[in-house]
């Protein structure tokens, strides 16, 4: 075939998709009779009430001598591992405060980390484009560093994001700057899948977030600088299972709904939304007015949600840290505003794993944990 | 003389800017294969558009799932959120069950918790004092540790405390 012929199939080739998604939109516009906010009100609900003295800033940990880009809690035992610009990892006891290891990285460019299921392990990855493994339990070197267990290498570009695949000490997923994500085996240090790439239908930039459903661990859900986040199932990695639009921006930050029916993403486009993982429908728009101009809209970095779905946690470029109620779409607090808040960008955040503790990192170097500090009512 | 003006004509040459050469005309290969790897996958695009058009048919509205939404957070307890749903009188004895088990310092559901920077008391069996969440157990043999009990929760006592956390006093007066 020609080159001529080649670019006249492409420009049809593209009218069609581009007639295809505007009749899928069309087609669910017409199921979009509600949204969650709209039943929630129907139903007689109505917004959670915080005091200003019902989560406060419990703990600040400060150590870090750059910016905190990346944060993690174990399972269990109430231990954060973060990352920063510093070029260190730093294990915190959470409940005391207190460091118990800070692993000096190799490659300084850290973008993300993560604690193993176990606690035993963390990994950490960044703009070598590749994932380190540490062992806490490790004997420190010469240097008094924890040294690198293993180096998962193969992506192409920055690593972005990695989680482990929980209850899966040797499974690891990781997010790249080369569009796909990948499925290690951290044992063997091979890759077991690729998910996207130039030929699988896949991401077509950037994927910057990943989050594995922690009630099926074979689906998670990625969110990419081509401003939609896509599911996959890790038994097959040829396809996306759904692509959910709607975001006019990148997509920073995902993050699966308690019940795993669910998820929550946040973009630069400022809104955080609520998608339905099975049907593909969105279910809500988290958006807030922002004053001045356009050129200062402050960007989601990071969401979390709490332990009943309730609560949905967001961090924003602008140093705000936006508590939504997720059922009437409102702002109930903004921890931004709180006494002992950061004084720069929340760049990550993470609850706890019995939801009783939410901790932010941020550009002003520390890391804050939160609770709850006021008196429970009942209704 | 004539060397003299070649010279010149050298020096005039040098200080002329380049001039632009036309590209040799060569095969683009690469922009062929790339162009017929990008219609290849918008044809893979189409497809996958094609079969969730299909599937879209037959999906239940919006609503349903924010029924499901509405349920399940209705459902289940969070340590963060400041007010939670009283149960009925048939549920009392698990009410008591969870309010006696509210001594231990993981317990969330009676507002317990290990961040506040107090110590988590618990009155042993033999009326001594406890402590948990790291801190010493004489912070707890005191007067204040005597009014933390467990207390469940009633209409007139809308608030309770539940080992470490003191609210409530008079209430657990009246039920001492």
């Amino acid at each position: 075939m020609s080159v001529a012929e080649l670019k006249e199939r492409h420009i049809a080739a593209t009218a069609t998709v581009n007639s295809l998604r505007e009749r899928l939109k069309q087609r669910r516009q017409l199921l979009l009779d509600t949204d969650v906010a709209a039943f929630a009100k129907s139903q007689g609900r109505s917004a959670i009430s915080f005091n200003s003295t019902d989560l406060i800033c419990c703990r600040t940990l400060q150590g870090h001598t750059g910016k905190v880009y990346s944060l993690d809690w174990t399972p269990e035992r109430n231990r954060i591992v973060s990352a920063s610009q510093d070029g260190r990892l730093i294990v915190w006891n959470a409940l005391t405060s207190q460091k118990t290891h800070a692993i000096k990285l190799q490659c300084p460019w850290v973008m993300t980390c993560a604690f193993a299921p176990n606690g035993q392990s963390v990994a950490c990855g960044g703009l070598d484009s590749a994932c380190s493994i540490f062992n806490l339990n490790s004997q420190v070197d010469r240097d008094g560093n924890i040294p690198v267990s293993r180096i998962l290498t193969g992506h192409k570009g920055y690593v972005y994001s990695c989680q482990y695949v929980p209850d899966q000490e040797t499974r690891l997923i990781t997010s790249s700057g080369d569009q796909t994500c990948v499925l290690w085996d951290v044992t063997t240090g091979q890759r077991i899948s690729v998910f996207g790439g130039e030929f699988p239908s896949g991401h077509t930039a950037d994927v910057l977030s990943v989050s594995i459903n922690s009630s099926n661990s074979n689906m998670f859900v990625s969110g990419s600088c081509d401003m939609t986040a896509r599911l996959w199932d890790t038994r097959i990695a040829s396809r996306a299972v759904g692509t959910y639009h709607g975001h006019q921006g990148d997509v920073n930050t995902v993050k699966f709904f308690p019940d795993g029916q669910r998820f929550g993403t946040g973009s630069d486009d400022s809104t955080c939304r609520l998608y339905d993982m099975r049907t593909g429908h969105q279910l809500q728009v988290y958006s807030q007015q922002h004053e001045g101009d356009d050129n200062d809209v402050p960007i989601v970095t990071s969401i979390a949600f709490s332990i009943s779905g309730r609560l949905l946690f967001a961090g924003y470029s602008s140093g705000d840290c936006y508590v939504w109620d997720t059922l009437m779409a409102e702002v109930v607090l903004n921890l931004g505003t709180s006494q002992n808040s950061h004084e720069a960008r929340i760049s990550c955040l993470g609850l706890s794993s019995d939801g009783s503790a939410l901790c932010t990192g941020s550009w002003d170097k520390n890391l804050k944990i939160w609770a709850f500090g006021g008196h429970r009512k009942v209704i | 003389m004539a060397a003299a003006e070649a010279l010149e004509e050298k020096q005039a040459d040098a200080t002329q800017a380049p001039r632009a050469r036309s590209p040799r005309r060569y095969t683009d290969l690469c922009g062929r294969h790339r162009l017929q790897a990008r219609v290849q996958l918008l044809s893979r695009e189409i497809g996958f558009l094609e079969e969730e058009l299909q599937s879209v048919e037959g999906l239940q509205p919006v609503s349903v799932c924010c029924k499901e939404v509405d349920k399940y957070v209705g459902t289940t307890p969070d340590p963060l959120i400041p007010t939670y749903k009283k149960r009925h009188k048939s549920c009392c004895f698990s009410r008591w069950l969870r309010a006696m088990v509210c001594f231990n310092a993981t317990c969330f559901t009676g507002g317990c918790s290990s961040w506040q920077n107090r110590p988590c008391c618990t009155r042993r069996p033999n009326g001594s004092c406890s402590s948990s969440g790291g801190y010493p157990s004489r912070s707890c043999c005191s007067v204040s540790c005597s009014r933390l009990r467990c207390v469940i929760p009633r209409l007139s006592c809308p608030g309770y405390s539940c080992g470490c956390v003191c609210s409530c006093s008079n209430c657990t007066k009246k039920h001492a």
